[in-house]
């Protein structure tokens, strides 16, 4: 057994003064949401109560077909005379009043079976996932001011009995913030659910988790929106991976955390903790290591693609690539010209001269400036 | 304990901070995410070394490290947005250098963001 990492164990007040080992589910376990979502769709089956429609749905009456030469369709028609209802076809599912297509029995099989080292493998992946911040934090929990996770707190929580003590015990934990994302979420169910006993909904808050020695935390704080409770020994799926998706974020008692080393024992015992396929999965690791760096090729220098073939003759610097002395070649021609400074300057000069005189003919061309006000004076304007 | 590659495909299928865009794209909603997208290299929750860059009363904060929000170390950004630019660009490089050019961008639309802020007011 290899040094555990340790946990620290937060008061009452949301200090931490206390520290245990982490219970080697937490570390050890492969995380599998592959698992954990077929487990969970299939264990969600199971609290489903048989329903069907009514069994003589669509055949109370005595409609029989009039078979052919009629002129009608075979369908099976109501037999008598005086209302309406008489001729109207019954009986299938296309009829106004017929029974649906292969109606509901209740002989369905609802349930599911699930092998019991499935749901094991589950639990232990889904607990190995509540440790991971970063996946409690995808699942949606506001877990920014929780001081560590996985979050544990110590015994005296359990002796809490009142709502009101445990609110401030998880303000002090930074867990309120969790609670309170769930109570305002709370909204009217949408549907027909409504009058069904399901009115409302509302997110998930965290998931407390206690042992049997529960004096009433348990109790305390289950009636806080979204917040659920759950026994070490008895832990569920369906609250460690809401809807099939890792990272619950939980809060567990000293005690709690404790047995959990005795229910998910490393080794021997009930259930034996699964291995990870990969020990090591940092990839970055892996490739970055050096039994890894080794053995590898050397890098690959990066394809040289075709650049544009610049004309020398034209471009300077693509000439000056081919033939060095061209520089001082043309540096030579130029003084041979005896383009100097001044000529340099007096060429400038004119070129501004012209391009003051261009854009005085354009302005006069479009009917401004001084000349044309002028103009426009001596017109009567 | 899990790498950040385990916990991509972990949450790289589903997660509270996945926005949809049009024409199939994925955003995301997380802090730490530099490009607002959803893709292990930009992920702010899976990679154990991100940076997040917000503004926050007129100064550009970078903030680096851990996944939860108060884990992260800060840096403050208070002079002006060419300077910032380059200060922040000499962080990120120096801590992921993939995303030193979106950082860059980032901070030149976040300052942008302020100045107009001030001008308006």
């Amino acid at each position: 057994m290899s040094a555990r990492p340790l946990v620290s164990v937060q008061d009452l007040d949301g200090k931490s003064k206390d520290q245990m080992a982490l219970p080697a589910v937490f570390t050890k376990t492969p995380l599998r949401p592959d698992v954990v979502r077929v487990v969970h769709t299939n264990m969600r089956k199971n609290h489903m109560q048989a329903h069907a429609v009514s069994e003589n749905a669509g055949v109370q009456t005595a409609a029989a077909s009039w078979g052919t030469g009629r002129a009608v369709s075979r369908i099976p028609r109501v037999p008598g005379g005086g209302t309406h209802r008489c001729g109207q076809g019954a009986y299938g599912n296309m009829c106004r009043g017929g029974h649906m297509f292969s109606p509901m029995k209740t002989w369905r099989r609802w349930h599911r079976k699930v092998n019991l080292k499935e749901k094991r493998l589950a639990v232990a992946s889904a607990l190995a996932a509540s440790a991971v911040p970063a996946l409690v934090m995808a699942r949606g929990h506001v877990v920014d001011e929780v001081a560590e996770i996985p979050l544990v707190v110590s015994d005296a929580a359990e002796t809490i009995t009142k709502t009101s003590k445990a609110v401030d015990l998880l303000k002090s934990l930074g867990v309120y913030a969790d609670v309170a994302k769930s109570a305002k979420s709370k909204n009217l169910r949408r549907g027909k659910g409504k009058m069904r006993n399901r009115r409302y909904v509302c997110r998930k808050g965290p998931l407390v988790i206690v042992t049997s020695n529960d004096q009433g935390f348990a109790k305390s704080v289950r009636n806080l929106t979204g917040v659920d409770t759950a026994n070490v020994e008895r832990l569920n799926l369906l609250d460690l991976a809401p809807g099939g998706h890792l990272g619950r974020l939980c809060i567990w008692t000293k005690g709690a955390m404790a047995k959990l080393d005795e229910l998910y024992a490393e080794g021997t015992g009930k259930f034996v903790l699964p291995e990870n396929v990969m020990s090591n999965a940092d990839l970055s690791r892996l490739i970055n290591s050096d039994e890894v760096q080794s053995v590898v090729n050397a890098p690959k220098s990066a394809a040289k693609r075709a650049t544009l073939k610049r004309n020398p003759l034209k471009n300077f610097t693509a000439m000056k690539k081919l033939n060095p002395y061209a520089k001082t070649a043309k540096a030579l021609a130029s003084k041979a010209r005896g383009k100097t400074k001044e000529q340099a300057l007096a060429k400038k000069r004119t070129k501004d001269i012209g391009k003051k005189f261009f854009a005085q003919i354009s302005a006069d061309s479009d009917y401004q400036g001084e000349d044309f006000e002028v103009f426009n004076n001596w017109l009567g304007n | 304990m899990a790498s950040s590659e385990l916990i991509w495909q972990c949450i790289k299928g589903g997660n509270s901070f996945m926005r949809k865009g049009i024409n199939n794209t994925y955003f995301s909603a997380e802090a730490g995410n530099l490009a607002g997208k959803h893709s292990y290299k930009h992920s702010g929750i899976a990679n154990k070394k991100s940076v997040g860059l917000t503004e926050e009363g007129g100064n550009i904060l970078l903030t680096k490290g851990k996944v939860k929000k108060s884990g992260r170390s800060k840096t403050v950004f208070k002079k002006d947005a060419r300077r910032v630019m380059k200060g922040v660009s000499k962080e990120v490089t120096g801590y992921r250098s993939d995303l030193s050019d979106i950082a860059t961008r980032r901070v030149a639309a976040l300052a942008k963001s302020v100045r107009v802020a001030k001008a308006s007011k």
